[in-house]
């Protein structure tokens, strides 16, 4: 075998290396990504006790809402720390409906004046609002972290390679509710 | 004591150092003098003077040029230069005629500055600064009266001592050594003072200025601020640091400080000005622990250095492609960048630089705090900078100077409403004005 044949396997070697590297540190920083929005989703979770004791000394009529938000919450809080891919998408999915119910919750609170000029309740919607935003900053970062890994694991030599730096199933992008894809109907709220 | 008139000029008896009044006065009154001319004669006529002069001029070079040289060559060489010199004389007319024309109508069209009410409030401290402003004028001439002679004789012992070299300065040489001479014992004469009387002015008008606008007032600052507010991390290497200006208190319920920042540098034996602008810093309504560094592009190479050395700050890659293009974004929290970096606020922070009076910006958010430098575009003046001593204390000068406080000021609310929780805060407190009002 000559020279210009060893230089070759030589460069294919270091490259697949350098490839695989690169998948296995694109995977790593998908399950970072998935902590950082687990530590805000516990913060929503611990948040949520509080709102909803605020919240039933005043909406009687809401009881509903707050059960069904009561009943989320314990659900979602069970699959925090979730790291099997193929259930990620069902946590995903209940998050994203607590966050619905959340937001009407929120936005319920707006016809009751004595919530909405209670101090703990107003220093709770700040802290929920910064929480949302931190949820939807970690979403973002775990977003960008799978798109980042598709893009390593689909081009060539990633389909090769994706085996043995442990990528067996890839995790699904974290997306918004059907709902709030919808086009906003103004009559509703006029 | 006599009370403070704000209509009476300030700068009676106290006039510049002689030479530089000597010059000053010259330009001045040359200016007048072409002011005068292009006020005074009818417009036509100037109109008839600036193309039919160009045109003029063009063809006189044409027509030298074939007396000079007859054949083509002298026609190609006469159109070309003809050409170049019409347009040059075209181009220096019509910019003094717009010149003096803009200035005319702003002269007659403007309003009188308001400036009594502000002249009013500051008089006990424009009382103090005139009677300084006299006594400084004073010891000036005294000064003067031993340091010039003294500058005199160094440019003639310059002089005496060139004589001797391969080509010795003749008479001409001798007149400008004495003019530098004679400039330099004039500086040195005055310069201590005049710093002094600036100080002075800044010390006592600025604060007031600054409190007039709301819960602010102005200190004195030092280059140490500039490396404790952590803007080091995002501004260019440098040696010197001129940093002497900073606005500082409570705007819309933040926390804010503006420094005015010049950096300079040495290189290859050139001492080059590598940043001059503001930085601005603002306390955010907001529970953040990191530190995203924003830094203008600095080339694959660069992001490349920066990923092998690792460190604690991370590279963040982020959606806005406009955003991505033209900054890289480094920090210890993934998260917490992005919280910052809304699409909202990468929007607007790309329409800065497109919006303002300031270049490309950069940023940092330590915690809370975000400080965001904005290099001046080429040209732009020096902010905060009070009257000679030689002009007068009020009028124009402390107009100027609110002038500059509420740019910056202006420039802060910008800031403020990247951020959507103190954009929030901005629009409370602006509620409440309106309500009070």
């Amino acid at each position: 075998m000559s020279l210009v044949w060893w230089a070759v396997a030589g460069i294919v070697a270091v490259g697949s290396y350098l490839w695989y590297a690169s998948i296995v540190r694109r995977r790593t920083r998908v399950f970072e990504a998935l902590a950082g929005i687990d530590v805000q989703l516990q913060q929503r979770h611990d948040l949520i006790p509080n709102v909803l004791t605020i919240a039933k000394r005043f909406m009687e009529h809401e009881r509903g809402l707050l059960a069904e938000i009561t009943e989320l919450r314990a659900r979602a809080h069970q699959q925090v720390g979730e790291r099997d891919l193929n259930k990620v998408g069902e946590k995903f999915a209940t998050e994203t409906r607590l966050g619905e119910q959340m937001g009407r919750l929120m936005m319920l609170a707006e016809n009751y004046p004595q919530l909405r000029s209670d101090g703990p309740m107003i220093e709770a919607q700040r802290t929920y609002s910064e929480i949302e935003t931190n949820i939807a900053a970690a979403r973002r970062f775990y977003n960008a972290s799978v798109g980042s890994l598709t893009n390593a694991v689909a081009t060539f030599p990633g389909p090769l390679l994706k085996g043995l730096a442990g990528v067996r199933e890839m995790p699904p992008f974290f997306q918004t509710a059907d709902a709030a894809r919808k086009p906003v109907d103004a009559g509703q709220y006029l | 004591m006599p009370g403070f008139d704000p209509r009476a000029p300030h700068n009676d008896g106290v006039a510049p150092p002689l030479i530089q009044g000597l010059v000053g006065s010259g330009i001045e009154r040359f200016s007048m003098l072409v002011g005068g001319f292009f006020r005074g004669v009818n417009e036509r006529i100037l109109l008839v003077l600036w193309f039919g002069g160009g045109a003029g001029l063009a063809l006189l070079v044409l027509v030298a040029s074939i007396a000079q040289t007859p054949g083509w060559e002298g026609v190609a060489r006469g159109l070309f230069a003809g050409l170049f010199l019409g347009l040059l004389y075209l181009a220096g007319f019509g910019s003094l005629f717009v010149g003096y024309r803009r200035a005319a109508r702003a002269e007659t069209g403007g309003t009188p500055a308001p400036t009594s009410a502000l002249e009013l409030q500051l008089a006990a401290t424009l009382r103090e600064l005139d009677a300084l402003r006299g006594d400084i004028s004073k010891q000036i001439k005294q000064r003067s009266i031993t340091r010039i002679p003294i500058g005199l004789l160094g440019g003639i012992g310059v002089w005496l001592l060139r004589q001797r070299a391969d080509d010795p300065p003749g008479l001409g040489g001798l007149v400008l050594l004495l003019l530098i001479g004679a400039i330099a014992g004039e500086r040195w004469a005055a310069h201590a003072l005049e710093r002094r009387y600036r100080r002075r002015y800044k010390d006592t008008v600025l604060p007031q200025l600054a409190g007039d606008l709301g819960q602010l007032t102005y200190r004195e600052t030092s280059a140490e601020r500039v490396a404790d507010i952590g803007a080091d991390r995002m501004l260019p290497e440098y040696d010197r640091i001129d940093a002497d200006d900073q606005i500082i208190g409570t705007h819309a319920g933040l926390p804010i400080e503006i420094i005015e920042v010049k950096l300079k540098r040495r290189v290859n034996k050139k001492t080059r000005v590598v940043f001059d602008g503001l930085l601005v810093g603002i306390e955010l309504p907001r529970r953040l622990s990191g530190t995203t560094l924003i830094a203008t592009d600095q080339g694959m190479w660069e992001r490349f250095k920066a990923e092998w050395r690792g460190g604690e700050m991370a590279s963040v890659q982020l959606e806005h492609h406009e955003f991505e293009q033209r900054y890289d974004v480094h920090s210890t929290d993934q998260v917490e960048a992005r919280a910052l970096l809304t699409p909202a606020f990468m929007e607007r922070f790309v329409a800065l630089a497109a919006k303002s009076h300031f270049a490309l910006p950069g940023a940092i958010a330590d915690g809370n705090r975000l400080v965001v430098a904005m290099p001046k575009r080429p040209g732009m003046r020096d902010l905060f900078e009070p009257p000679a001593y030689w002009q007068p204390s009020g009028g124009r000068a402390l107009t100027a100077l609110q002038a500059d406080i509420r740019t910056v000021l202006d420039f802060a609310e910008t800031i403020m409403r990247l951020d959507f929780w103190a954009q929030g805060r901005l629009a409370d407190a602006q509620r409440s004005v309106r309500q009070a009002t």
